[in-house]
């Protein structure tokens, strides 16, 4: 075979491979379909974002609520019911400590808005635990939705069930991107702020976390959260959180609830 | 010799198919369509969103350095911002979704024949200002360029966010009582769409007034209403001792409203002004060590 030929030869080569390598690739994201989710792979494996580590929240908003305790009454904001004043107006947060019940400014429709670290870990292949320093909190997000969804009995925290909202897609050539939605149920009625706005056991929660990494490598995760509440609110309650990631656990301080 | 040129110089168009299949083939970030009306919630920060706006003085949270905290609560707000060539100044785009009913409308330049998103159009209700989002991989202008209210702003999907850079802004209010940024400051929003919602991560980015990044959030809901109110705002004089030429202030430390500000919010004097540390959850220990403000506080928003 002369240079020629080789050379002929190679290029055939090449073009094959360049093709191949075309169609392997094609195949492999196309294969994740618009859901992003081959056959018999887990949600650890699919996921779009990292979620883990440690997360500290930035109060920029509602900070008179969140940093302190509010005034009786002073509910701006919160799309409260004649029911849900009334509850509101009823706050006593002494009563509640003797009662046991100082945790109920820490439930899952309030949690995240509190000043606090958060730990993300995967507890199994099949779900995200997400705990707190603040008030020492543990919510589960489970991707086993018949499992999750079992009875079982109401908690500050509640039933969360977790799925990828995934986007994207079109084409054989676009990355899926998408967030973490979680739909919390179950939970115990408890307050939406420090000062005693209420929401009830028949609460709905749809949450997204998305995780977004800046050009200089400082990542936020912010939680966008719409909670629905027949008892005690008009409309849905919508707000978002913020927080910014930590090389690691400094500064982590579990403290239990406090009421007021 | 020759021949193996001949061979390099053929095997050239090899390598170009390979190339493109790879280029073909790599990722490109999810895109979302975004077009369309928004409405946005105010129902966090809804006193100073929606509402009467933050008190006079009252910066809590935000990371200000001195001089941003000094040029807070200097700010005399009814004789400045009563003034008429200041009345209907026009909020950037860190702050536009503040005014009440402000929509958010998407709207997108096409390219005709490639099918490409050249740029988003994200025209706002209140004020009837507009940002251009421009897809197209184009640069931001040099430092020379003219500086606006929306600034320059520069869009690309990461992930499931469509990222947008702003540069050229001049300066404004952070926050609704002359609490400023600069027109040095750098915005960079994230827009995140999940069916009929819509979430807007702004960081603002200011070597002048803030320390570190201000980092806030905004909430809206999908509004199939097409249209939108226009906006109407038409100065006036409507301080009574307003006198033309003058700028409103108040000398440093000379600020009446800070002990009512204090007293109306439950927040000490002292922590008024804002500060990075003002934005981590350790604050509230500092806060346990300070003088309690005398409670009066304003009739409860609801």
């Amino acid at each position: 075979m002369n240079v020629m030929a080789r050379a002929t030869g190679r290029t055939s080569v090449i073009i094959s491979s360049a093709i191949a390598v075309m169609t392997a690739l094609s195949v492999g994201l196309a294969g994740q379909g618009r859901a992003g989710q081959a056959a018999g792979q887990t949600p650890r494996q699919i996921a779009p974002i990292d979620l883990t580590g440690y997360w500290v929240s930035l109060i920029t908003e509602d900070w008179r609520y969140r940093m302190i305790t509010g005034a009786k009454g002073d509910f701006p904001g919160i799309p409260l019911n004649a029911e849900g004043r009334k509850a509101g107006l009823m706050w006593d947060p002494a009563r509640d400590e003797a009662a046991g019940e100082q945790c109920k400014a820490y439930g899952a429709a309030a949690i995240m808005r509190m000043p606090m670290r958060v730990h993300v870990v995967w507890d199994s292949d099949n779900a995200l635990k997400l705990e707190t320093d603040a008030g020492t909190q543990t919510r589960v997000f489970s991707f086993a939705s018949t499992t999750a969804t079992a009875a079982a009995k109401p908690s500050w925290q509640g039933t969360s069930v977790a799925s990828w909202d995934l986007v994207g897609g079109r084409g054989s050539a676009s990355q899926p991107g998408g967030g973490l939605k979680v739909i919390t149920t179950n939970m115990r009625a408890g307050y939406l702020r420090r000062n005693g706005p209420p929401y009830s056991a028949n609460a709905v929660m749809t949450e997204f976390f998305d995780v977004v990494r800046e050009p200089d490598g400082t990542e936020y995760m912010v939680v966008t959260s719409i909670l629905e509440d027949p008892t005690y609110l008009n409309g849905p309650l919508l707000s978002s959180a913020q927080f910014k990631k930590l090389p690691d656990a400094s500064g982590w301080n579990q403290t239990p609830c406090t009421a007021g | 010799m020759c021949q193996l040129k001949r061979a390099g110089r053929r095997q050239a168009p090899a390598f170009l198919v390979v190339t493109a299949a790879l280029v073909a083939v790599s990722p490109a970030a999810a895109q979302v369509d975004i077009a369309g009306n928004w409405q946005p919630r105010q129902m966090e920060d809804a006193y100073y969103r929606g509402g009467p706006g933050p008190r006079p003085g009252e910066a809590v949270g935000l990371p200000l350095n001195e001089a941003g905290t000094l040029r807070a609560q200097s700010h005399d707000v009814s004789s400045h911002d009563g003034a008429p060539e200041r009345m209907c100044k026009i909020y950037g785009p860190d702050l536009i979704y503040s005014g009440g009913g402000n929509h958010a409308q998407f709207v997108k330049d096409v390219d005709p024949f490639s099918n490409e998103i050249v740029a988003w159009h994200n025209r706002h209700e209140f004020q009837s200002s507009e940002s251009t989002y421009w897809m197209d991989g184009r640069a931001h202008p040099d430092d020379l360029a003219p500086h606006t209210f929306q600034g320059f702003s520069t869009g690309e999907w990461v992930g499931n966010a469509l990222r947008v850079t702003t540069t050229h802004l001049k300066e404004a209010q952070l926050i609704r009582n002359g609490t400023v940024r600069s027109d040095k400051a750098t915005i960079v929003e994230y827009w995140i769409r999940h069916g009929d919602y819509l979430t807007n991560l702004t960081i603002v980015r200011d070597p002048v007034y803030l320390t570190e990044p201000y980092v806030k959030s905004w909430n809206f809901v999908r509004n199939n209403e097409p249209d939108m109110q226009g906006y109407t705002c038409r100065p006036r004089e409507e301080v009574a001792d307003w006198v033309p030429g003058t700028v409103g202030h108040y000398l440093p430390g000379k600020n009446p409203f800070l002990e009512d500000t204090a007293s109306k919010t439950l927040v000490p004097v002292d922590a008024l002004g804002g500060g990075a540390d003002q934005m981590y959850p350790e604050y509230i220990l500092k806060l346990k060590n300070m003088p309690k403000p005398s409670a009066k506080p304003a009739e409860p928003v609801r």
